[in-house]
């Protein structure tokens, strides 16, 4: 996990072998280059999970900008009890829940209406599917989600929370969490399927000419 | 079962059958996903978006996030501080304090020890930037943890203490004292009202706990330093 955006580390970062709390605890005494080298290493974990969350590059980058601010200012206070990786992006969900706050994004009223009746219609077309979801089309997809299931697929799916953390997180009841994932797991599985549709009708007209 | 039960518990099937649902379930599940290749086939789906998710690509931010955060940080170091530096003396309980805290000296404060003031971490929820006044803050006032009357309890007798003596502090030595107390009151104000709001989240909790440790660790410090 700590050797991500280690590939593309700045070429004056420390010595590799430092470990997260060492580093976070040289930063803590305000030294800049274990911060940087923190940076190096966490970024693009953190700056993709902004991403995922409110699906638009220029805030995703805002909200990481100042996650890492905020994390300047309190990594005195990260004491090694948890992992790093894990009290930072803590720290992140709870930069951009608060962010969805401000903005009045209120996470348990996004729910959709009609999720039954779609199901019916894809009971005709299940049939012969690529078994492979891609990444980058899953990624796409994510960001096509509605507020509310794609925070808590997020949440759970990708970062790998659970539905008691995810709950207490948006401040919902665990079967709310529940049946958002559910529900954020059929639409993607949906806008997927519609995908994969597309292309296979293209590749269809193409080969008639 | 019918498929469309079938298909509303896929997720609770993947997700830990011996959690969320019976094994009594999970076999009539099961019974039903061999014998309809429409159920199967959205049980692989959902499966692989679940696994899919897990493996993710990573994006990168511009390369120019890192000098704004490094400038911005700068910045409010050389604001908030001025002409402070880093304290000279790191012997006894004061270098213990520094290496535990991020800190600044006040040596225009002090003759010959340096004498430092933590900066607090002020914003220890990590959530609240300048603009979270648009927030109503106004308060929980019933206790949010358990031992939180007798902090508050304690802390107040602190402070009592601190404040008789303040009569006698130089201006700039108040403001200092002043400012630091500002920024936790600040911080506590609003990790409390997010927690007022998920009275569960123990995170949340571990930051309240946190700032009032750190505001007992304050006056405590001035008692300390005999101000
Ligand atoms: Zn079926």
């Amino acid at each position: 996990m700590t050797t991500d955006g280690m590939n593309n580390a700045a070429p004056t970062s420390l010595p590799a072998s430092l470990s997260d709390y060492e580093l976070t605890q040289a930063s803590g005494r305000g030294d800049m280059k274990a911060f940087e080298t923190i940076y190096e290493r966490h970024h693009r974990r953190v700056y993709s999970l902004c991403l995922r969350m409110v699906a638009n590059a220029t805030e995703a980058e805002d909200l990481a900008q100042e996650v890492f601010i905020q994390l300047f200012r309190k990594i005195g206070s990260f004491r090694g009890e948890s992992a790093f990786t894990t009290w930072l992006h803590r720290l992140t969900v709870n930069h951009v829940l608060m962010h969805f706050r401000k903005r009045g994004v209120r996470l348990e009223k996004t729910t959709e209406e009609g999720e039954i009746g779609e199901i019916q219609d894809y009971l005709q077309s299940a049939a012969d599917r690529p078994r492979f979801v891609d990444r980058i089309a899953l990624d796409k997809a994510i960001s096509e989600l509605p507020p509310g299931y794609r925070t808590v697929f997020v949440l759970h799916d990708v970062e790998g929370f659970e539905h008691e953390e995810v709950a207490d997180m948006l401040g919902v009841s665990v079967g709310t969490s529940k049946s958002q994932l559910h529900k954020a797991r059929m639409r993607l599985r949906e806008l997927l399927n519609k995908k994969t549709d597309k292309k296979t009708e293209t590749k269809k007209t193409e080969s008639k000419k | 079962m019918e498929c469309h039960a079938v298909i509303n518990s896929l997720s609770d099937y993947l997700d830990g059958q011996n959690v969320w649902i019976s094994d009594d379930e999970a076999k009539q599940i099961e019974t039903h996903l061999t014998n309809c290749p429409t159920c199967q086939n959205f049980k692989l789906e959902l499966n692989e978006i679940k696994i899919a998710a897990r493996e993710l690509p990573l994006h990168t931010p511009p390369r120019a996030m890192w000098t704004r955060i490094a400038n911005q940080i700068e910045a409010e170091i050389a604001a908030e501080n001025g002409p402070l530096r880093h304290a000279q003396n790191a012997s006894g309980w004061w270098g213990w304090l520094r290496s535990r805290r991020f800190t600044f000296s006040l040596p225009q404060l002090a003759g010959g020890a340096a004498v430092a003031v933590a900066l607090i971490v002020a914003a220890i929820s990590g959530i609240f930037g300048p603009h979270s006044g648009t927030l109503n803050l106004s308060g929980v006032q019933t206790a949010l943890l358990p031992e939180e009357d007798e902090i508050k309890a304690d802390l107040e007798r602190r402070l009592n203490a601190v404040n008789a003596r303040k009569a006698q502090w130089d201006a700039q030595r108040r403001a200092e004292f002043e400012q630091h107390m500002t920024r936790i009151d600040e911080s506590l104000k609003r990790c409390r009202y997010m927690l007022g709001d998920n009275p569960k989240d123990a995170i949340q909790q571990q930051m309240v706990r946190a700032l009032y440790t750190e505001k007992r660790q304050l006056l405590e410090d001035v008692e300390r330093l005999r101000w």
